[in-house]
């Protein structure tokens, strides 16, 4: 009622992506916000209406801003920045083809486990692709063919993996996040399963002890 | 699982063989016979809730005797649990109709792991349940948006109730993520 | 880190903003009322504060609790202190943003040698943001008014043993508003209950909460259900062990199993809930 059962443990994907879009990323702003004149101290509100106030982040760097000199800000303030074309996000170092080809090869070679791409890649290769194609230096196309194939190539890996459910636990290192909650549910069901028929098997043997 | 829960009311109004150990004045209602008595070593199919029951507590005129006292009911092999099921489950569990041997399959193994401590079960049971998670996983997660997802695969009538539930969450969970990539 | 300390300090000096800004550029509140009201406390009393409390890391312990909430079989403590700061930012941002964009603040401007023509741009941000608090801070307290719906009674046995010291008091699991609903919704469920049925059944039957029946009538959380963890650690924390690959690492043991797993720093695992939930309390782990 007051919460969707869908949602009652686990994440709908926006949420995710909302979750990830407070991780930082690096824009070149096409503005500038630095003052040419410190604010005094403690001198009374002398600017207040062009001072950006934040309350979920540090709001340093946005009051700081100079045209062309890269910063670092949240993903949802670079996306709103861009989207008012106030700045161009640079991609992230491993989501250029050479990096995921890489990623890829590394899938390929270790078997038994996940490449250590960032906990947030598949939501970020995804909202940038979708949100700020011109900044790519290689084309969008064939990053997003790359990003689908190092997805599969973990899709598959989690599916072998997933024959070695067990009543006990499960170590998912460098899994991520979206992945995770892709495959909550069905994780989640069968361990309860599994584990529900180990403790059945146990009541007996308790109820002797006592 | 819980007070509430309907699959668990459900699971436990399915029906056991149970072999009566003493003569029963007055029973004779369960069997159809209103007023009379159920005799010793009559066979009756008794939902799991009563026979369980019936089945711990044991019925004795000597009330010092009450540790030693045989139970009212013995619970005979359970059809579900036999050995015909069994080798079924042991040849090929994705093969075989769960839906069509007890709708709530998965619940009842639980309840008889608990009543006889059988080991076996569980250890066939605990492979039947991942083998057919694994089977049920690959139908949850094809995900076609024209629509045929829908049209239900032979496999997926075989289902009990608690693997309806797995296929259920885990493919909206599938269609929920695809929809997402595709809208990104 | 302790976050209880941080809000005990921040009690003290909750109708402070300068405070929170431990960012030594930042110099300036952003608004002249707080300013004032900064003047008139003891400037000795927030250098601890200073270290401990911003917006940003408030936030981001908003969004841990949201996900560990969203996350756990059980109801968490309410951060009572946390919110009521929260709660109280997003009450001055949209004064804030008022002021902003009606223009009362343009008198300012006019001291401002080169004033730049965004405040359009700044408000969009600021409303933008304004909106995803407000998104976590009801989808949090959703999250909350279900678990409290659904485990009523359970909750109201938990009043009963206040003597039990590994029992959360419910008034510190529970924000006054949301004791208040509990306490309301119970009684009228209750009600609703004994009225249409329980009081027509005979007085041996009438119980809602029997807990010594082969069922019990009481749902629980499900305490070993499995959950995803990401183990965060604590630096020098004594408890934690050199593991087998060398990682440093918390041991953890599953009883009923006989097993005991070494949750390395940096690892995401698939735990059974109560295996886990003392160093979830301690902030050891996050649920993801």
């Amino acid at each position: 009622m007051s919460l969707p059962d869908q949602l009652e443990s686990t994440f709908s994907p926006e949420e995710i992506q909302f979750i990830v879009e407070n991780e930082p990323i690096r824009i070149f702003p096409r503005v500038t916000t630095r003052k040419t004149k410190r604010p005094l101290p403690m001198g009374g509100g002398s600017n207040e209406s062009v001072r950006w106030k934040l309350i979920t982040t540090d709001d340093h760097n946005v009051n700081n801003m100079v045209a062309m000199q890269s910063t670092e800000v949240t993903l949802w303030l670079a996306l709103l920045l861009k989207q008012q074309n106030k700045c161009s996000i640079v991609a992230p170092s491993w989501l250029t083809l050479k990096e995921l080809d890489r990623s890829i090869q590394y899938e390929k070679t270790h078997v038994d486990r996940f490449c250590p791409v960032p906990w947030n890649w598949l939501v970020l290769a995804q909202v940038l692709f979708k949100r700020a194609p011109e900044h790519f230096h290689d084309p969008v196309h064939e990053l997003r063919a790359k990003v689908q194939d190092l997805r599969e190539i973990r899709q598959l890996k989690v599916l072998r993996g997933l024959r070695h459910l067990n009543e006990s636990h499960l170590q998912l290192d460098n899994l991520s996040l979206l992945e995770i909650n892709e495959l909550r549910p069905f994780i989640v069901d069968v361990m309860d399963k599994l584990r529900q028929l180990h403790t059945a098997k146990g009541t007996m043997e308790d109820e002797e002890e006592e | 699982m819980g007070y509430y829960d309907v699959d668990d009311i459900l699971a436990d109004s399915a029906e056991f063989s149970c072999k009566f150990q003493y003569d029963m004045p007055g029973l004779g209602y369960l069997a159809g016979n209103p007023g009379r008595a159920i005799d010793k070593n009559a066979r009756l199919d008794l939902p799991l809730w009563l026979a369980r029951i019936l089945a711990i507590v044991g019925g004795s005129e000597d009330e010092d005797d009450a540790e030693e006292a045989v139970p009212f009911v013995e619970l005979l092999p359970a059809e579900i649990f036999s050995p015909k099921v069994i080798n079924a489950i042991k040849a090929d569990p994705t093969s075989i109709d769960l839906h069509s041997i007890s709708s709530h399959f998965l619940a009842l193994s639980l309840k008889w792991i608990a009543l006889f401590g059988d080991e076996e079960l569980a250890s066939i049971c605990s492979s039947l349940t991942l083998a057919r998670a694994l089977e049920i996983n690959a139908h949850a997660s094809s995900v076609n948006f024209v629509s045929t997802a829908e049209l239900a695969s032979p496999f997926l009538l075989t289902l009990d109730e608690s693997e309806k539930k797995l296929y259920r969450t885990s493919h909206e969970s599938y269609k929920e993520h695809k929809r997402w990539m595709v809208e990104r | 880190m302790d976050i209880n300390i941080d809000d005990i300090l921040a009690d003290l000096d909750r109708d402070t903003t300068a405070v929170e800004y431990s960012d030594p550029s930042q110099q300036l509140p952003s608004d002249g009322t707080t300013v004032m009201m900064n003047s008139s406390i003891d400037p000795n009393r927030y250098k601890h504060t200073q270290i401990e409390i911003s917006p940003e890391k408030d936030f981001k312990q908003l969004m841990r609790l949201w996900r560990n909430e969203r996350c756990s079989p059980e109801l968490l403590p309410y951060p009572s202190l946390l919110m009521s700061r929260m709660l109280r930012r997003v009450q001055e941002q949209m004064d804030h943003i008022e002021n902003v964009s009606m223009g009362f603040l343009e008198e300012y401007e006019s001291l401002e040698p080169a004033p730049t023509p965004n405040n359009k741009l700044q408000l969009l941000c600021m409303e933008a943001e304004l909106e995803r608090v407000k998104f976590v801070i009801r989808s949090y307290l959703r999250c909350r008014l279900n678990k409290v719906d659904k485990y009523m009674l359970y909750l109201r046995q938990l009043n009963d043993n206040e003597d039990d010291p590994g029992i959360t008091p419910l008034n510190e699991l529970l924000s006054s508003h949301e004791l208040h609903y509990h306490e309301k919704h119970s009684a009228i469920l209750l009600k609703l209950l004994n009225n249409s049925i329980v009081k027509h059944m005979p007085p041996e039957l009438q119980a809602i909460n029997d807990t010594e029946g082969s069922v019990s009538m009481v749902d629980e959380p499900n305490w070993n259900k499995f959950v995803f963890i990401y183990v965060k650690g604590i630096p020098n924390d004594p408890l934690l062990e050199e593991g087998e690959s060398g990682k440093p690492c918390y041991t953890v043991s599953i009883s009923d199993l006989n097993e005991d797993v070494e949750l390395s720093i940096g690892g995401i695992y698939v735990m059974p809930y109560s295996v886990i939930r003392d160093l979830l309390m301690q902030e050891k782990i996050e649920l993801i």
